[in-house]
């Protein structure tokens, strides 16, 4: 981000970018009656985001939980600081690789509450540490196999969060209630691993095969029935991944005012991956609608004929990845710092501003309309 | 929560002080029958609360200070609560005759509204459902209408996520639907509790909050929403859910508990059931209390059954179809549109047909269609 644009120029900025999301939306529905897209439209843009996007994603997370899981091994093998901060840098690479696939909550996300077990945040704030020592001082570490029926809070990446930064001195103490500790973190590192290999295989083949359904739809595809229908799931992520990191990320910690700010709010702070998360989540986002290789939900904006539009959500996203990238510290300390505050509400404002786009002009661009009362959950 | 004097003083003026009986005098007879009330959307981020007549005309507006959900129409007098869609809290009295806003009013700053609230049988008080959210507890708010909707108590809902609710023919027992959503404010639309809810349909005595019943699904079901209830003939509640699991997964989303006794799932045919996309966004039964209709936005579809057997009569499609209520004799309804279409449905011809002007561009028709008359 250039350091010398004035606030002013920013908040024109800003403001333009919310104007063109508004009136445009107004100016796309007035053209919804143009003909809908054919359904071959959207195969081509499925099969790419699958095979680039999706799949290459979750192979990247079954790695990172395979190798997190032999960290946690051998840090329990031999306790000592060099390999407690191992399995830390295990856990970041595996919290970036989630990073990269947590707006994909369809298919083998939602099966058997994957996607929750894994990472079950924000739900869980202020609960993970209970659950922990609950599962710790009780009936003893769930054993291999029943993990996955402990509560969501204690099976995840927040559980290992906890373990190892909040409480990681805990772990190399020489006693007994060391060694429950470390035999927990074995249960949720190989918890982890296997929830991550059962994502990755549920997408490529097995008895799912999820890749399939989505480049198969019909009338016996219990997914969906044309390709717009998983077009639709793809672009559901997008808008919801947008919308969580404004409403879940974002917005309660920053609060109305610096008064009102509330760090206590912000995600994984013992481990300080608040803002970090948020880049890797939108460039996870940004790359849904155009990757390196020029794939993605652009080619149908292109292909409709909406080059102002592409170029809009292409400078969208750059600003607001560089607006997040300008904080540069956790947003639990840049939300009471006066410097970094006003970016932490560009970004909110900025993040708002993109979800608006992709919910109005993109959504009517590739025919892909986002309901009044279809998302409500009322 | 605002209120402003003149608006007290009205509503005290028309409910309580002077009594009713004048209002209801002046009301009797001459009212306009087979209103229907629906909260909508303009397109320029303004909610308002419309009343339609049957041919799908707009006989009133008002303007909401927050997107609305659904409405309480009182047993005797032209006037309806419409409530604020979660996490909201404001309810709007409306004089639905005159399109007049009577009472304002807010649950405590510890709860909101969950959307839906019913009129006791004499119309004195109202139950409207409502999230304890710090306790992480659901509540049945009660709100006297002759003292501008003071909240003078309410029961446990004995459960997470009450959202719709109705009053059986006893007068007595309120039939609530136990979404087991846990939600708070501060996360507007995220659920907190998916892996471990418990949804179930409650039998709560008006009278003094007891449980007398309470009905729930198989555990395979566990994620399976109660969120919406019609009342078919004989006290039949019909609860209509919205599934959390997987979308691949073949579950029925509608059922039927004849009083005191256990839901029974439809067993309908699976493309019925796929039809609905996981998701039923209202439930209404006709005015013979025998046909119920059941609308999913994310379908784009409304589906019609029997209310005796559950069998599925017919399935229609209409995009983002949501609201939905009894019209016009037996097998009739009126359905509404988020993309602000009103049509029309005779269930034994299976004709649709589309009434009222062109909608304005941005005009969307919100979850629930309110009938006056019912």
């Amino acid at each position: 981000m250039r350091s010398d644009l004035g606030v002013g120029g920013l908040a024109r900025r800003l403001s333009l970018a919310l104007a063109l999301a508004l009136t445009l939306a107004l100016g796309a529905a007035a053209q919804a009656g143009a003909a809908a897209p054919p359904d071959a439209f959207y195969a081509a843009v499925n099969r790419h985001l699958v095979e680039r996007h999706v799949l290459p994603r979750f192979d990247r997370l079954r790695g990172a939980a395979r190798e997190l899981r032999s960290a946690g091994g051998a840090l329990c093998q031999a306790p000592g600081a060099g390999r407690l901060e191992d399995a830390r840098r295990g856990f970041h690479a595996a919290m970036d690789a989630w990073m990269g696939v947590q707006h994909l909550r369809f298919g083998p996300a939602e099966l058997f509450s994957r996607a929750d077990r894994f990472y079950f945040w924000p739900q869980a704030r202020g609960k993970v540490g209970p659950a922990v020592e609950k599962l710790l001082a009780g009936g003893g570490i769930p054993a291999p196999g029943r993990m996955p029926t402990a509560s969501a809070a204690a099976q995840g990446l927040p559980a290992l969060e906890y373990l190892l930064f909040e409480r990681g001195a805990a772990l190399l103490r020489a006693d007994a209630a060391a060694k429950r500790r470390c035999a927990l973190l074995l249960a949720v590192t190989r918890n982890i691993h296997a929830i991550a290999d059962g994502l990755a295989a549920d997408w490529a083949g097995g008895r799912v095969d999820f890749r399939r359904a989505m480049a198969s739809p019909g009338p016996a595809n219990l997914y969906y029935k044309t390709h717009k229908d998983a077009a639709a799931a793809l672009f559901q992520s997008l808008h919801d991944g947008l919308e969580a990191v404004a409403a879940s990320r974002i917005r309660p910690v920053l609060g109305a005012s610096p008064a009102a700010a509330r760090p206590r709010l912000a995600e994984q702070r013992a481990s300080g991956r608040s803002t970090r998360n948020i880049v890797s989540g939108l460039q996870a986002l940004a790359a849904m609608y155009r990757d390196k290789d020029g794939g993605g939900f652009t080619r149908l904006v292109r292909a409709r004929g909406e080059v102002k539009l592409d170029a809009l959500m292409h400078r969208a996203f750059g600003l607001t990845i560089a607006t997040a990238r300008s904080i540069g510290k956790p947003l639990e300390a840049a939300v009471r710092d006066e410097t970094l505050r006003p970016r932490v509400a560009k970004l909110l404002l900025q993040v708002r501003a993109l979800k608006q786009i992709v919910r109005t002009r993109l959504a009517t661009a590739i025919g892909l309309a986002v309901g009044f009362n279809a998302l409500d959950g009322d | 929560m605002r209120s402003t004097v003149i608006e007290r003083r009205r509503a005290l003026a028309l409910l309580g002080a002077v009594g009713l009986a004048p209002w209801l005098s002046r009301t009797a007879g001459a009212g306009p029958r087979d209103i229907f009330l629906s909260a909508r959307a303009d397109g320029q981020g303004r909610y308002w609360f419309s009343g339609l007549d049957a041919e799908g005309g707009r006989r009133f507006y008002v303007v909401l200070p927050g997107r609305g959900h659904s409405a309480a129409t009182h047993p005797r007098l032209p006037l309806a609560v419409v409530f604020a869609r979660r996490p909201g809290r404001f309810a709007l009295a409306v004089d639905w005759r005159r399109g007049r806003v009577v009472a304002r009013f807010a649950p405590p700053e510890d709860r909101h509204f969950y959307g839906h609230g019913v009129f006791s049988p004499d119309g004195r008080l109202l139950y409207a459902c409502e999230n304890d959210f710090e306790a992480r507890r659901g509540a049945i708010g009660i709100y006297e209408t002759a003292r501008g909707f003071a909240r003078v108590g309410e029961w446990a809902s004995h459960g997470i996520g009450p959202h719709d609710l109705r009053l059986l023919s006893d007068g007595a027992t309120l039939a609530v639907a136990i979404g087991g959503i846990a939600t708070h404010p501060d996360l507007p639309r995220l659920k907190l509790n998916l892996p471990t809810m418990a949804s179930a349909l409650a039998l709560i005595d008006r009278r003094d909050g007891a449980l007398v019943g309470r009905h729930r699904l198989a555990p395979a079901f566990h994620k399976a929403s109660i969120r919406h209830l019609a009342l078919a003939r004989g006290d039949r509640i019909a609860v209509a859910m919205q599934y959390e699991g997987p979308a691949g997964d073949l579950v029925p989303l509608l059922g039927v508990s004849e009083r005191g006794r256990p839901i029974r799932l439809f067993d309908a045919p699976a493309p019925a059931i796929r039809a609905l996309r996981q998701y039923c966004g209202s439930v209404a039964c006709d005015t013979a209390g025998a046909v119920i209709a059941a609308s999913s936005p994310r379908g784009n579809v409304l589906t019609f059954w029997e209310a005796e057997n559950g069998r599925h009569l017919f399935t229609t499609p209409v995009a983002d179809g949501c609201g939905v209520a009894a019209a016009g004799g037996p097998g009739r309804f009126l359905a509404s549109s988020g993309r602000g279409g009103l049509f029309l449905i005779d269930v034994a011809r299976r004709r649709v047909a589309r009434i009222g002007p062109p909608p304005r561009a941005g005009l969307a028709w919100d979850n629930h269609l309110v009938p006056t008359g019912g």
